[in-house]
């Protein structure tokens, strides 16, 4: 982690993301993709912190041809 | 018997497809009275089949797989069989076509004689409402793992030699560690996906379960290979297993790391097994570690529940009908940003690099399939040295690696534990070179014969 405490976005705003891109999930399930966010946050904050290879990792295009024969 | 026992047995006469199939048909009914691992059973299709592979070897015409009975994952279609994906909501009309895979083995003269249990959509708790949990062979009290849980299951039961799975975090090699089978997840795109519903188009790929690495072989020699449709899959090189037993030459690392960090000791005791048998055979021990590899399991999850939920939104209405365990897993995916996903697609791209630093100086890496035994029912928890741990914390540590790069993965038994529950180690390889992995485990298990140990329930 780089350090600072990370924060996620609040319930109310995930549930009002997921109702604007046409889910339907109940407060439950707001509260259960809340914890999972938060969970994964750690890694998914070191990997934004992270920088890039050099060398042209920046297009996943890439990792399509690692596995063309 | 094995895919090769029962080739071996028909060519010398000591059994027909007829007599073969009829008894795989026997020996499902009473896998499935006891674990719960068939969706659908396929028995007039099969024997009408298997009357014909029986003229077949009779007339000299036998194709490579002729009269095999298999199963079939039921997220992978069978023409004119329901596809039920383990849901209430999908999948009561027939299926139009057999999938790319399902076509191949028939052509190669391989008999389907089952739709086998999967958690649903291949994402759901061990639980799924539908059909309800799959027993494992080796413990009735413990489940067979997933997603490939009723093909798993059915081959460890012996009720047939081989069956299709699909695997997006490790669910073939999962099921196969948790019910002493071989499994291989093949490099993303090596095996057509043309006919499974799909879960997360980056890191799925259709593998089969058997039960030695040699049938494995046989059958990724059928599976293999470009089907015109499927975008992600093109021509190949032609598949080439060395014969020879002596493995002098062949580099493995053995990393630790994330892979070993949360491992049983009775795991770990297999890999060790295992590493001695293939240096004994000649093998080398050089060093090499995946430095980044602990982030690939939630960076994986990342990308897989993202796609899924993409790929479930057509359904947004109905997710109260799910099995609560997808809804838990895949919602995450709706809120992930698109910089985080494109990012963790750029981290694919960097996990593939320090697997080609490895690479450059071996030929395989040598992990546990998974830290423990297989998963306790009714909670799903596993055990590890004597501390519970939750399913999706600990199951696919040391699988995502090859599903988020598209590195073939071949899980394969080296034993049994305490417990009396079976134990694995994954042998991943460079893409494209499974045949070093299937080379390696079948002098393995030359070597030893933990894959031909049964669970006490099977006959």
């Amino acid at each position: 982690m780089s350090g600072h405490r990370v924060s996620v976005p609040d319930r109310e705003e995930l549930a009002a993301l997921a109702a604007r891109l046409g889910y339907t999930v109940d407060d439950e399930i707001v509260d259960v993709m809340r914890a999972a966010v938060e969970a994964s946050e750690p890694a998914v904050a070191r990997l934004r912190a992270r920088p890039l290879p050099s060398d042209g990792a920046a297009d996943p295009a890439h990792g399509d041809r690692w596995v063309r024969p | 018997m094995t895919v090769t026992d029962l080739l071996d047995a028909y060519a010398a006469g000591d059994t027909d497809p007829v007599a073969a199939v009829d008894d795989a048909l026997t020996r499902l009914k009473t896998a499935h009275e006891a674990l719960n691992c068939t969706i659908a059973v396929l028995d007039d299709r099969a024997r009408a089949a298997a009357q014909e592979s029986a003229r077949r070897w009779a007339d000299g015409t036998a194709r490579p797989l002729e009269g095999v009975p298999f199963g079939v994952k039921d997220v992978i279609d069978v023409g004119g069989v329901p596809t039920t994906q383990g849901s209430w909501n999908h999948g009561d009309e027939p299926a139009p076509a057999s999938a790319t895979v399902v076509r191949r083995l028939e052509d190669a003269g391989a008999i389907p004689i089952s739709k086998d249990g999967t958690t649903e959509f291949a994402v759901g708790g061990p639980h799924p409402p539908r059909f309800g949990a799959v027993r494992n062979p080796w413990d009735p009290e413990r489940w067979a793992g997933g997603s490939s849980t009723g093909s798993a299951a059915a081959v460890a039961a012996r009720a047939v030699p081989f069956a299709l799975g699909t695997d997006v975090g490790g669910s073939v090699r999962l099921p196969s560690a948790w019910c002493g089978l071989t499994g291989l997840k093949p490099t993303a795109g090596a095996i057509p996906r043309t006919g499974v519903f799909p879960l997360s188009w980056t890191t799925e790929t259709v593998g089969p379960l058997a039960r030695s690495a040699r049938d494995v072989a046989t059958l990724f020699g059928v599976l293999r290979g470009p089907d015109g449709a499927d975008p992600r899959s093109e021509q190949l090189p032609p598949l080439e297993v060395p014969t020879t037993s002596d493995l002098s030459g062949l580099r493995i690392a053995v990393p630790g790391g994330a892979f070993t960090e949360l491992c049983d000791a009775a795991v770990q005791a297999g890999v060790d097994a295992l590493v001695r048998e293939l240096v004994a055979a000649g093998a080398e021990v050089v060093p090499g570690e995946v430095p980044s590899a602990g982030d690939a399991l939630p960076i994986g999850y990342q990308i897989v529940f993202t796609e899924a939920a993409t790929l479930h939104r057509v359904d947004a209405d109905r997710w109260d009908t799910y099995d609560p365990v997808v809804v838990r897993r895949i919602s995450q995916g709706i809120v992930t940003p698109a910089v985080d996903y494109l990012r963790a697609l750029q981290f694919r791209v960097e996990l593939q690099r320090e697997l080609d630093a490895v690479f450059a100086g071996a030929d395989l890496v040598v992990v546990p399939t998974c830290p423990s035994t297989a998963p306790r029912l009714p909670d799903g928890t596993v055990v590890v040295d004597g501390q519970e741990y939750p399913l999706y914390a600990a199951q696919s540590r040391s699988t995502m690696l090859g599903n988020l790069t598209g590195a073939p993965g071949l899980a394969v038994p080296t034993g049994l534990a305490p417990d009396g529950c079976p134990v694995s180690a994954q042998l991943v390889a460079p893409p494209h070179r499974e045949a070093t992995a299937l080379w390696a485990a079948r002098v393995f298990q030359e070597r030893t014969d933990h894959h031909r140990q049964a669970p006490p329930s099977a006959t």
